[in-house]
């Protein structure tokens, strides 16, 4: 009987929860509300129209239509990903399971770069994208990118493969394969939760770059973060939309979401990661 | 830990070779990649540090002076403890936050009265903050605190008759902690969840048997176990609040009057917005050695010839 009782208190923790909750709600309630309304507050698709056309916002600069920009922030995220994941698993498979000299200190060096500030790096970005001709180019920004966040990828990574049993390994072995073709045909399929995590967050944190685009690119409105960016910085001195500006959001926040609701069986269950409790 | 199998035992010197360098083999895109994108970044800040380089990229050797006129610079004093309050009210409050968020969606809802369902669906609502790009994720907060009756707040205040209130003039430190804070604690909620679903479910039902309140179990039990995560977190926050710029930029830009400028965004306003290099990589080398400080810490606390296991075979 206590255990029903119990049960029953449940509304005041939700309540509570829910209450707390609405900091979160509310304002991004409300950016779905402005998307599809005028400033009057009547329903409107007119803040949409950067879907199919140019709209002109503010002292002659037109915004251009999203498309573009879609495919580039989709190109983009991919590519980060691909050499993201194509790098982290031979490096994060060498560190857990393999001998070699300067382990230790390479882990640490890891550990150290992870914990590297971005912004006092990029003075030397601008200086080495610009010595090797990638500057203004997606590629450079990429590699940019990836160079900067594979420490602490590396490190989730290599507590999936400390998981792997050992016997797997062994058998493949046996069997007479080299140790690269047992880590290319068994050991990646061992972790592919692991992979799946790599992929999905250096997808999304991809699709969400800012910064680094808005440095090392040039032309404005080249993804769908500067198209936004380029919005908000006239946010302010000018009239812009506020309702342009949250259904272009929205057209930005939305696939982050979703893609986040399908994958997180996966994403929830792996989250501790490299580092385990001593 | 010798795992020799007979079978490998006729390997030539050429063998031996190739499986010495195979570990080197399997890291070459690694160094590579780190080489060229981070290493030489790093190197070439500490050379820009000496030179009064600009815009145009000319090394100019410049002596010491980048470096002396950061010790004159009079606003560096409070820019750097605006930064060390700034990180520290944030850490602890995003902390504070994730823990309770956690505790009320993934203790109280999930396992004390099992409501499992409404407990995922909190914590997906409060995993949204931390998956919203930044550009978005400040628009929302801009939208939110904006000056005019249009904005989310002003435009109630006008409802109930109130004079609007410009929001990031008169209180932008105090937005950008929050709105920091939120995000920051929002991508920890399920570092938490998962510590405390990890927790064997017998110790809290033996807890209850006994009569244990929630708040007793909460404090007695789920506390220690999430002691790890705490520490991650915490140092985890600490270095990426020490190291906030792009929020700042794309909230204030650092102002009113430079009310918000940390020391973070003030490499970036010189470098990048005012094009002094030289001025922004003598600056960068200094936030390099604050935050090695916590960087040694961290990996302190990792121990890392304890998280290496030994590979269990000879190859």
């Amino acid at each position: 009987m206590k255990h029903e009782d119990k049960i029953k208190g449940a509304w005041k923790i939700f309540l509570f929860t829910e209450v707390a909750s609405l900091v979160v709600v509310i304002p991004y309630g409300w950016m779905m509300v402005k998307a599809f309304t005028t400033p009057e507050g009547a329903f409107t698709l007119s803040n949409w129209s950067f879907l199919y056309q140019e709209t002109p916002f503010f002292r002659g600069l037109v915004l251009p239509v999203i498309w573009p920009s879609v495919i580039t922030s989709l190109i983009f995220a991919s590519t980060t990903a691909l050499l993201q994941i194509g790098v982290t698993i031979p490096t994060a498979y060498t560190i857990s399971r393999m001998q070699f000299r300067g382990r230790v200190q390479l882990t640490k060096l890891m550990i150290i770069l992870d914990a590297f500030p971005t912004v006092a790096l990029l003075i030397g970005f601008f200086h080495v994208l610009n010595t090797i001709g990638l500057m203004n180019t997606y590629a450079g920004v990429v590699f940019v990118k990836v160079g900067m966040s594979l420490p602490g990828s590396i490190w989730l990574m290599k507590g999936f493969f400390d998981q792997v049993p050992w016997d797997i390994e062994w058998a493949a072995m046996v069997d007479g394969a080299s140790r690269f073709t047992t880590f290319r045909k068994i050991i990646i399929a061992a972790v592919k939760p692991g992979s799946a995590v790599i992929l999905v967050n250096s997808f999304l944190s991809g699709w969400a770059e800012y910064m680094l685009i808005n440095l090392f690119i040039y032309s404005n409105g080249s993804t769908v973060s500067t198209f936004i960016g380029l919005m908000l910085d006239a946010e302010g001195k000018t009239a812009v939309p506020y309702g342009v500006m949250a259904a272009a959001s929205l057209l930005y926040v939305l696939p982050v979401i979703l893609l986040f609701i399908v994958s997180q069986k996966t994403l929830l269950k792996v989250s501790q990661g490299g580092s385990k409790q001593l | 830990m010798k795992h020799s199998r007979q079978g490998k035992k006729d390997k030539t010197d050429g063998d031996d070779l190739r499986r010495k360098l195979f570990p080197y083999k399997m890291l070459s895109p690694f160094f590579v990649l780190t080489g060229i994108f981070v290493a030489v970044p790093i190197i070439l800040m500490i050379a820009i540090s000496f030179s009064s380089m600009g815009l145009d990229l000319q090394w100019e050797f410049a002596g010491w002076s980048n470096y002396k006129r950061v010790l004159a610079d009079s606003s560096i004093p409070i820019i750097t403890l605006r930064t060390v309050l700034f990180v520290v009210i944030c850490t602890v409050l995003s902390v504070l936050g994730s823990i309770f968020i956690a505790l009320m969606t993934t203790y109280y809802l999930d396992i004390a009265y099992k409501r499992e369902n409404a407990g995922l669906l909190f914590r997906i609502i409060w995993l949204i903050p931390s998956l919203t790009p930044s550009v978005v994720y400040v628009f929302i907060w801009r939208f939110v605190f904006g000056s005019n009756t249009q904005a989310l707040i002003n435009g109630v205040l006008d409802k109930l008759g109130i004079a609007p209130v410009t929001w990031l003039a008169n209180y932008p430190m105090q937005i950008l902690i929050f709105i920091c804070c939120l995000s920051s604690a929002s991508g920890s909620v399920i570092l938490f969840a998962s510590a405390i679903r990890q927790i064997p479910d017998n110790i809290i039902q033996a807890a209850r048997v006994d009569g244990a309140s929630n708040f007793y179990i909460m404090r007695k039990i789920i506390m220690p176990y999430l002691r790890w995560p705490i520490t991650q977190k915490t140092l985890w926050s600490v270095l990426s609040f020490f190291c906030t710029y792009e929020i700042i930029m794309l909230l204030t830009a650092g102002g009113p009057g430079g009310k918000t400028t940390t020391f973070a965004y003030y490499i970036y306003k010189n470098a990048f917005e005012l094009h002094k290099f030289g001025l922004g990589s003598a600056l960068s080398v200094l936030l390099v050695a604050m935050s090695a400080l916590i960087g040694l810490v961290v990996l302190r606390v990792t121990k890392v010839e304890k998280q290496l296991y030994p590979p269990r075979m000879d190859w």
